[in-house]
């Protein structure tokens, strides 16, 4: 039987984590678990509309602070070129393109899609069958290496539009030129990007309820 | 063919229709218009080699993007990233020219990735009429990737993008060049859809004919029904009883006496009659009187859900939900809705070759005729398959028809044409007498036992069932020679005025 859905949208405090659920339902059981690449999952159930149960799974997102960390950690990712193919080889794990196509695909200039292709590889995200003749290559991308778990949970984060928009925003910021002598670190060049969700309204979670 | 040279599809049905499989290294081509099942056949063929007879397999895409294959692969039940993590798979995102390309080289990149794993599987989706490249024809073309494939010994399925509703003007150039074409369309019945698959040639083994059922189904893949028209071999036309002493006892009190004892085995028996005329219940009866003596018995109601069903026999004194717990009964209830005929006989084929029923009911074949149309061909196929199955199988079956006309007949079947393919028949009427109705009976056909053709009156008695009343004035009416009247083939008989000899039974 498909559940029918109910979308609530909470508007709450980055890195303040809401149990309005439980709250406005006091018999509500939660439960909250960490996953290894530091995400956060609650979810609760309860009797309500009079159907016997109502679950809800409540993924914390990944918060400005920490699409930081997470770029910190994966230390490759540069431009949202890089972003944008690694996106493109997470759908088409195994790609056999020549590259001017693969620029179609993702929307970016050759030059740029060649050197974000060498930054991907260079950092063990991506296989690339060796030049020969053939005018296309095989990429491969290879999500089991040292950073994987990082990998995979940027490339959940970055599933949804605002996920994108909020990594790009970050890699751009991390671009924009070092502070001129006297400024705070703070304000520019590699500070932590500020957090993209309040200036375009992408709310900081996104509470689904199934009832 | 030895095994080893057949490529088992492993699609439910398919393999039947294919006489057990491809041959290997077979290209094989699906065509068929958007919508029509491609993909899912060919996902379904690689991933089944996979899992079910070690082959590994390669699925080529052009513009699906693999992760909707996987999630999409998913709703059938086939983890196709599993496939992909132990070895036996592998989803290759290309552009048609690179693939064009590649099959044309010796060292070709995508074969060897193929060759890798050792994939003897390929399908490779969303093929368009590939132009040539050095200016030939698409059939130049696709010879050269045929050939291609055939040098690294892959089974291949490429499914070739078709816009045209109408066969013929489909036929790509490819379709000469490929080994096997599949073609898959949707027709639409009323206003429904079938599906349906059809192999229009396959080089190398034999095959069945025609234009075959599929369905998608979630949680499994497709589902194909051979066309039920298509013969099922010598062995089932050959399967009637010859058994000239048992009798199959009809539970009919009175009865037994007008149709010599019963039954023949794996006969076929039509009662007919308006509704209303006791046909439910004598069916009933039937496979009542089967499970007091401990045989199988199936029944097909298609008008009436199994709850009523159960109601009504109860109403007579049958304890039908008794026996169907004891196994000694099979009540199958199929609803008349949009009724898909190969799936619907490949069911009952299916429960027969389980069950193993010595006696069967359908109730009722008009509900047959008013889905496929009584007068079309298709009806008359499909009831000429059940009863080739039921003789095979030596089961004793008896089809209820409702006959339209209130008193009388002037027709035994109506525009359902198919009597001469029964061996008994029993016509049910109604007889006006005073303010009531009255039920009577006669048997009016019975092949190789002799029958009297008089009419029966006979009762339903509530909490009893069907009795047939006995006759007390037979043999004492006299039998009026034909010379005593005119107009006999005229059908307004009447008797001559003088006066001839009568003679007695």
């Amino acid at each position: 039987m498909t559940p029918s859905y109910d979308a609530v949208v909470c508007a709450a405090s980055p890195g303040v984590r809401s149990d309005r659920a439980a709250e406005a339902r006091p018999e509500t059981i939660s439960t909250t678990w960490f996953s290894a690449t530091g995400q956060t999952f609650s979810a609760s159930c309860a009797p309500e509309r009079g159907r016997p149960y109502c679950s809800s799974l409540v993924e914390e997102r990944i918060m400005p602070p920490q699409i930081g960390e997470v770029l910190d950690r994966l230390g490759c990712l540069r431009h949202p070129c890089d972003l944008d193919l690694l996106l493109f080889f997470s759908r088409h794990p195994r790609a056999f393109l020549v590259s001017e196509r693969l620029a179609q695909y993702v929307g970016y200039d050759l030059p740029q899609v060649a050197q974000s292709l060498e930054t991907l590889i260079a950092a063990g995200l991506l296989q690339r069958s060796p030049d020969s003749t053939h005018p296309a290559r095989l990429y491969l991308l290879t999500p089991g290496s040292t950073l994987g778990e990082w990998l995979s949970s940027l490339l959940r984060f970055v599933a949804t539009r605002e996920g994108r928009a909020a990594v790009i925003h970050a890699l751009k910021v991390r671009q924009s030129p070092a502070p001129p002598a006297g400024q705070s670190s703070a304000s520019a060049g590699r500070r932590e990007p500020e957090p993209v969700a309040s200036v375009r309204g992408v709310p900081w979670r996104l509470e689904v309820l199934y009832a | 063919m030895p095994e080893a040279d057949v490529v088992k599809t492993g699609i439910n049905g398919l393999d039947e229709i294919l006489f057990g499989g491809f041959p290997r290294g077979n290209t094989i081509l699906v065509s068929g218009a958007a919508g029509t099942g491609k993909t899912t056949l060919g996902v379904e063929f690689v991933y089944r080699g996979a899992r079910q007879f070690h082959e590994p397999g390669m699925i080529v895409l052009f513009e699906v993007a693999p992760d909707k294959l996987v999630r999409d692969a998913a709703l059938f039940g086939w983890d196709l990233r599993e496939l992909e993590r132990d070895g036996r798979l592998k989803i290759v995102f290309t552009t048609r020219q690179v693939f064009q390309q590649e099959l044309l080289q010796a060292d070709s990149v995508l074969l060897a990735e193929a060759a890798e794993f050792g994939a003897r599987r390929l399908f490779v989706d969303g093929l368009v009429p590939l132009p040539e490249p050095n200016g030939g024809d698409s059939r130049d073309a696709f010879h050269l990737l045929a050939e291609g494939l055939h040098r690294e010994n892959l089974t291949a399925m490429l499914a070739l993008e078709s816009t045209f509703a109408d066969a013929e003007a489909m036929r790509a150039p490819e379709e000469f060049v490929a080994d096997t074409i599949l073609r898959l369309s949707i027709e639409p019945v009323q206003r429904a859809v079938l599906r349906s698959i059809e192999v229009v040639k396959s080089r190398g083994h034999e095959y069945a004919l025609g234009r075959h059922s599929f369905r998608i189904v979630n949680g499994q893949g497709l589902e194909v029904y051979r066309r039920v028209q298509a013969p099922r071999g010598v062995k089932r036309e050959g399967g009637a009883s010859f058994d000239p002493t048992s009798r199959v006892t009809t539970g009919i009190p009175g009865l037994d006496e007008l149709v010599n004892g019963g039954y023949f085995v794996a006969s076929t028996t039509l009662v007919v009659g308006i509704s209303g005329a006791g046909k439910s219940v004598m069916a009933l009866q039937f496979i009542a009187e089967g499970a007091r003596r401990g045989e199988r018995s199936l029944m097909i109601t298609l008008d009436e859900p199994p709850a009523q069903v159960l109601r009504n026999a109860h109403s007579i004194g049958i304890d039908l939900p008794s026996v169907i717990d004891r196994g000694l009964v099979h009540l199958w209830y199929e609803p008349a809705q949009e009724f898909e005929i190969d799936r619907h006989f490949a069911q009952i084929e299916a429960i027969v070759e389980d069950f193993k029923p010595k006696r069967a009911v359908i109730d009722s074949l008009s509900t047959y005729g008013s889905s496929l149309g009584a007068s079309e061909r298709s009806f008359r196929d499909f009831f000429h398959a059940v009863v080739a199955l039921m003789k095979e199988r030596q089961v004793t079956a008896v089809y209820n028809h409702e006959n339209p006309e209130m008193l009388g007949m002037s027709s035994m079947m109506g525009e359902f044409k198919v009597s001469s393919l029964v061996d008994n028949i029993i016509l049910m009427n109604w007889v006006e007498l005073g303010d009531t109705f009255r039920h009577a009976l006669t048997v009016a056909k019975m092949r190789a036992m002799p029958t009297r053709r008089t009419t029966h009156e006979c009762e339903i008695v509530n909490g009893q069932g069907m009795k047939v009343l006995p006759r007390p004035l037979v043999g004492a009416l006299p039998m009026v020679p034909f010379a005593s009247y005119v107009g006999l083939i005229s059908r307004a008989p009447e008797r001559r005025g003088q006066v001839v000899p009568e003679r007695a039974l």
